[in-house]
């Protein structure tokens, strides 16, 4: 008895030792400036046990300060058959650090399950407290382990900007004789490596981490964020092994994955070489199969199992007519083989993300796959889920990043093609005339290439005519107007080039007053960035892309005006890129020339007021309005 | 668990008078099926003038069949077929081919699929070819709590492919008959839905559609059910087993070229013009019985829902354990209006919404109150349950929200309803409160809740309204410009707003910070014009409205020849918000509008106005929109005015146009500008 009571005082005493930790007084106030929450304090630890073994334990503490970070609030942990999760403990803690709830994983929610029409066994664990009371504070802690890897769960301590880290620690225990590579990015500390049982032990800390603000066209939280990310060497996932210490090697094991899944019906290849016989170019060829693989497949996402990393069988592919990008890609390979085309498995990361593809450091950053066609002179790339691009050209999800390519040889890293200034056009020509009462008439001639089409060709190659129409009625920034007729001609090719004739109406154009018309000459082309300078910059400004827009106006007007005011043309040149509009009126003709080119880029903070000024400058240009009067 | 009590009293009345031990089966086959499979080649080429040429792909038919059969178990099942054929017509239709299809379950059982079968058939040199569905390729998951998920892919799908499905699925759950919708995403050319129903069962039918209503055609006959059940209390343990012999009514609907269901802008849901039919049993007879009710006027769903423990219960409960609580939370508040409001501030702040709609408690009042998060309906009948004790009249008003489609009046429908709210009477008036919404003040309700007719529910039930056209928004604004120091102007800009636009920039202050709103105004200020400073009134004051004002400074120097200057400094409308030129379905707004803009400004030294904008009045049929656009100038002022008032909120298609006439010429008379000229 006696016994039991000290042992539960000293639980108390222990517990309230603890607790105070998460008292929100003990939170540095620079760290709060800018915060929506705090994380108070994290442990990650990935306990190595073997190529294909490993177990993780995370425990957190995150303050949340106000609603605003309610979502970091909540714990998610996706599992699926290589991933389990063993356990979870959850507490939340009022202001002053007291304990007032306590959840276990049993009492923790499973979902999964889409009701979309993708496939897939990944579940998550999802739980909250859901609790109101401002700030409070979550503790977290989850046990998983991996049975089978070929990536390892990376270190990222100040998770969103509008977080402050008050120290976060990352620890990594290997077994004897295994190497650990791992890379650092904007994270300026190093490891401290001790031996421990003839394995070793890596641990990275962060302390008093202070929340940023956003900013306009800053590089994305991603890339600006400290990081350490981490590769294994040896890898193992359901029964395969291999190693990644080269992109060659990991090349290798990939094809393990991936390779000898490309039988297909005889039938299949007797018709492939049936459709391709009669051209003697190669990209004929290509482009014929291609289109007879956008015509005769969909894209489905099935992830079951291995089946998340492996293609479906290419005879099966064959059968059904659908399957994920490695299931579409492999098929496409298939396909080219049996005309003699040799084609490469290209892994790939999509999106802005795989922009910032690291070359240097080898691990899976993949998340996609396309296929890679070598030629004599150049390569044809495929993006052989989509059912619209033309062959060769991949668009922004996949353009100017590494890609690794996979064949019976190892891997190979290149790079996929950019578009530059010449490829991204909008050349644009508008025929107008303004009516008495101030409407317009207008046909405009656009062409756009590269990029520039990129949604355009998308839209119109997917919606329906009708909502076409609709969509083109809401995309100009006009007061009131119809679009009377829209056609389109597509030209296809490596870089894709696309031409509308839009016939529009706009109501109340031009303001006309008793003695005055007022105009503007920019009618469809007016620039919406407007960018504000109100702090110093912290970060650099990162420029996407590559573009040059022109512009040629003509407009009628009434007869009987004369010009009263004539805005000033403008010629600018910058380093972002370059700006310049004339106007001229005679004859009852307004003509308004313009041409905007932008340098995609990196440039330092102190370019940023600069920028600003030069956005700020097009955008009050092209509003600018021309001035007629009634002569006399 | 309704289902079990209206079992055991049916099965007594089927003992007493419908026994019939004959060896008779149920003989029941669709009169109107169509043999799946049978696919000639003029299938392939036929080309319906009805469809639009934007079409991705068509329903050739869509064929439902409803029926009941008897069961092991000593009662009812509900047999639902659909045979379906969909013609791929282009490359974008391809998923027209893929299929996912909701099975409910609980504890008590779940709706079963089988005889799932699927062909692809495409033309190929004259000969057709038929890919057939892998079962292999079916895939089941689980989606929600008492949903699962069966889906399918079909083979082989490519433009001018035809496919075929035909599956059945098997529910216990008898209360809802299939529902039928004969309008989609895609064109129907055939769309039939067949009911077969014995007689002692009655279901109500609830149509809706902006399409002209079905065919029908109603057949009578004769029709024999076989039941088993286990039956304790015989030693051989074998089954007993019932023949009912009972008249049948079979109603077939049958819609042709049906369109596809189009969205439009300022629609309250697609869904209200979507044609379809859902259907609820409404009571069950036997025999010459009595008719058992089982749901059909509003009284008995009041008490029903009253007596449901999972909606009225807990107000008859002993609610003791709330007290302290109570107490607590309303110390200090001397009035009934003083506590109520304590109590609704209290649930508004602190409860979490975790959960969708529907019109049923998830979890006993008692753990609602401690884990505080839950549904909307968990908000308020905890809200409805905290007025009551403390002596108020509180009761519960279930509703639709406008997303969620309109209701029934007459009929009671229960799963057309989505939302609860609560009202509550104080000193004598009503107030209709909605604890959910962390930015609603007391008395308002959101403006998802305006969808017209909702119930209030207590001992006497009633039909109360919030219509749309009921709501009017304001924005008031004055705006001042006098002259400045350095520049000719300085201006100031006042506005005053409506409750919903107020919760509005509340919910813009709250996701983006004060700054947005800044932002937002910069944008709009004609290029020459600076933005120099904003104050916000009222912005945590949530019962109050909003107000906001800012200052601006036009960079017009005092060397400027001619000046073109806008009254309104972006105050004014600048884009027509009735995009599309023509409609289709009506305009349904969610509130009337009134804006009014009075700008006042001084005519600087050394200017004289050389043009001023005319008077300007308009009007849309019978005042339901009204424009007044005024100018005067005395001593030295330029005052212009312009109201704008939309007195109506639906709109039909042909009154549409007009008022998108309206409101061009509108912004047309807003962005007009004054002409200032220096005095040489």
């Amino acid at each position: 008895m006696r016994h039991a009571i000290l042992f539960f005082t000293c639980f108390i005493i222990a517990n309230q030792g603890f607790s105070q930790e998460y008292s929100i007084v003990k939170i540095p106030v620079d760290l709060l400036k800018d915060a929506n929450f705090i994380k108070r304090a994290e442990s990650l630890e990935i306990n190595i046990k073997d190529a294909g073994h490993a177990t993780i334990k995370h425990t957190y503490a995150y303050t949340i300060l106000n609603d605003k970070a309610d979502p970091y609030a909540e714990f998610t942990s996706y599992y699926d058959k290589f991933v389990s999760i063993e356990d979870i403990e959850g507490k939340l803690f009022d202001a002053s650090g007291k304990e007032l709830k306590r959840v276990k994983k049993k009492d923790i929610s499973d979902l999964g399950g889409e009701a979309g029409m993708g496939i897939s066994d990944n579940r998550t664990k999802n739980h909250s407290f859901y609790h109101k009371d401002y700030p409070y504070t979550v503790e977290y802690t989850s046990i998983e382990s991996l049975n089978g890897m070929f990536w390892l769960p990376g270190w990222v301590p100040q998770l969103s900007n509008a977080m402050g880290v008050q120290q976060s620690k990352f620890t990594v225990r290997t077994p004897a004789g295994y190497t650990l590579r791992y890379k650092e990015y904007n994270y300026s500390g190093k490891p401290v490596i001790t031996d421990n049982n003839g394995g070793k032990i890596y641990e990275w800390t962060a302390e008093n981490m202070k929340p940023q603000k956003l900013e306009p066209m800053m590089p994305h939280w991603s890339r600006v964020r400290a990081h350490v990310a981490l590769a294994p060497n040896q890898v193992e996932i359901a029964g395969f092994k291999g190693n990644m210490t080269t992109w060659k090697e990991f090349g290798s094991f990939l094809y393990q994955l991936t390779g000898n899944r490309d039988e297909l019906p005889a039938e299949m290849a007797m018709k492939a070489k049936q459709m391709t016989d009669g051209f003697n170019d190669p990209y004929k060829k290509i482009d014929t199969l291609y289109k007879f693989l956008q015509h005769n497949t969909r894209y489905i996402s099935i992830q079951l199992g291995i089946g998340g990393w492996q293609p479906i069988p290419a005879e099966k592919v064959a059968k059904n007519g659908y399957g994920d990008c490695k299931a579409l890609t492999n098929y496409m390979y298939a396909l080219l083989r049996a005309v003699g085309i040799g084609s490469k498995y290209a892994v790939i990361n999509s999106g802005d993300d795989g922009l910032y593809t690291d070359a240097s450091f080898v691990s899976n950053q993949f998340d996609h796959v396309i296929l890679c066609v070598p030629m004599a002179k150049d390569t044809v790339w495929l993006e052989c889920t989509s059912s619209i691009l033309p062959a060769g050209y991949l668009g922004d999800f996949t353009y100017n990043r590494p890609a690794l390519l996979v064949d019976e040889t190892g891997g190979t890293l290149v790079r996929t093609p950019t578009y530059r200034k010449n490829e991204n056009l909008q050349v644009r020509q508008v025929e107008a005339i303004i009516e008495d009462g101030g409407n317009l008439k207008a046909r405009a001639f656009t062409k756009y290439t590269g990029l520039q089409q990129d949604n355009l060709q998308n839209l119109l190659e997917t919606a329906s005519r009708e909502d076409i129409m609709k969509a083109m009625r809401g995309r100009f920034d006009l007061p009131t107007y119809d679009v009377v007729d829209y056609q389109h001609t597509e030209n296809g090719g490596r870089i894709p080039e696309l031409l509308e004739t839009i016939d529009l109406t706009v109501t109340g154009y031009a303001q006309v007053s008793g003695k005055r018309l007022f105009l503007m000459p920019n009618v469809l082309t007016r620039s919406g960035v407007k960018l504000v300078v109100d702090s110093i910059r912290m970060f650099d400004v990162e420029l996407d892309f590559d573009y040059l827009d022109s512009d040629t106006v003509t407009i009628r007007v009434p007869t009987g005006y004369e010009i009263e005011s004539m805005p000033k043309p403008i010629k600018l040149e910058t380093k972002f890129g370059a700006y310049s509009n004339e106007y001229a009126y005679e004859n009852d003709m307004v003509t308004y020339i313009r041409t905007v080119q932008q340098k995609h880029g990196r440039f330092p903070p102190s370019d940023y007021a600069e920028l600003a000024n030069f956005y700020q400058t097009i955008h009050k240009s092209d509003r600018v309005k021309m001035v007629l009067r009634k002569k006399e | 668990m309704g289902n079990f009590k209206i079992c055991n009293y049916i099965l007594i009345v089927v003992f007493l008078i419908g026994l019939q031990p004959l060896l008779l089966f149920a003989q029941k086959k669709n009169p109107y099926v169509i043999k799946f499979g049978e696919i000639s080649v003029a299938d392939f080429s036929t080309v319906n003038q009805v469809i639009d040429s934007g079409a991705q792909a068509v329903i050739l038919f869509d064929r439902g069949y409803s029926y009941f059969r008897g069961t092991s178990k000593g009662w009812f099942e509900l047999i639902f077929e659909r045979h379906q054929k969909i013609k791929i017509l282009s490359g974008n239709g391809k998923n027209a081919g893929n299929f996912s299809i909701l099975q409910y379950f609980n504890a008590d059982g779940e709706e079963k699929i089988s005889k799932l079968k699927g062909s692809t058939f495409h033309l190929e040199n004259g000969k057709i070819i038929e890919t057939k569905l892998n079962e292999k390729d079916i895939y089941k998951e689980k989606l929600a709590r008492n949903i699962s998920v069966t889906k399918f892919g079909m083979p082989n799908v490519k433009e001018g492919a035809i496919i075929e499905i035909h599956y059945t699925v098997q529910s216990d759950f008898l209360f809802n008959l299939r529902p039928w919708e004969f309008q989609g995403d895609y064109p129907v050319l055939e769309s039939e839905y067949t009911t077969s129903i014995p007689n002692f069962f009655s279901y109500a039918v609830i149509k809706q559609g902006y399409l002209p209503i079905p065919e029908r055609q109603v057949r009578e006959f004769v029709n024999f059910y076989s039941i088993r059940s286990k039956n304790e209390l015989n030693v051989t343990g074998s089954d007993d087993k019932f023949n009912i012999r009972t008249n049948e009514t079979e109603i077939r609907w049958k819609m042709t070229n049906v369109p596809a269901l189009k969205d439009e802008p300022f629609i309250t849901t697609k869904e209200n013009y979507k044609s379809k039919f859902r259907f609820q049993l409404s009571d069950t007879r036997f025999s010459d019985g009595e008719p058992v009710n089982v749901m059909s006027t509003w009284p008995m769903v009041a008490e029903k829902l009253l007596a449901d423990e999972s909606f009225g219960l807990c107000f008859s409960q002993n609610n003791n354990w709330l007290n302290d609580d109570i107490k607590r939370l309303t110390t200090g508040q001397p009035t009934n209006m003083d506590k109520a409001k304590a109590l609704y501030s209290y649930m508004r702040d602190k409860f979490s919404i975790t959960r969708n709609n529907g019109i049923y408690v998830s979890n006993q009042p008692r753990t609602i109150w401690k884990e505080m998060k839950g549904s909307v309906v968990d908000a308020n009948i905890m809200l409805t349950l905290l007025l009551q004790s403390i002596g108020l009249e509180a009761d519960p008003v279930i509703l639709s929200t406008r997303e969620n489609g309109r209701t029934t009046e007459n009929y009671p429908v229960i799963d057309q309803y989505n939302y609860v709210v609560c009202r509550a009477v104080i000193d004598g008036k009503e107030y209709f409160l909605d604890a959910s919404n962390p930015l609603l003040g007391f008395g308002y309700l959101p403006l998802e809740c305006f969808n017209g007719h909702a119930q209030l529910i207590k001992k006497e039930p009633r039909s109360v309204f919030f219509n749309a056209d009921k709501l009017k928004e304001y924005k008031e604004t004055q705006i001042n410009f006098v002259k400045g120091n350095t520049t000719l102007w300085e201006g100031e800009i006042r506005s005053k707003f409506g409750y919903y636009e107020s919760m509005a920039i509340r919910k813009k202050i709250k996701e983006n910070g004060k700054d947005e709103i800044g932002r937002e105004i910069t944008r709009a200020l004609p290029p020459e014009t600076e933005l120099k400073m904003v104050t916000t009134d009222n912005d945590s004051v949530l019962d109050a409205h909003m107000g906001l004002s800012y200052k601006v400074v036009p960079n017009y120097t005092k060397e400027e020849q001619i000046i073109y200057f806008n009254p309104f400094s972006g105050e004014q409308i600048k884009e027509n918000p009735f995009m599309a030129a023509e409609r289709k379905y009506p305009l349904e707004m969610p509130y009337m509008t009134k804006q009014s803009i009075v700008s006042k400004i001084q005519v600087p030294d050394g200017y004289t106005v050389d043009e001023l904008p005319k008077m300007f009045n308009l009007k849309l049929d019978n005042s339901q929109g009204i424009f007044e656009y005024k100018i005067q100038f005395t001593e030295g002022v330029i005052k212009i005015s312009s109201i704008l008032e939309i007195n109506r909120t639906n709109f039909s298609p042909a009154q549409y146009v007009k008022l998108r006439d309206f409101f061009s010429v509108v912004i047309n008379k807003q962005n007009q500008q004054i002409v200032f000229k220096k005095k040489s």
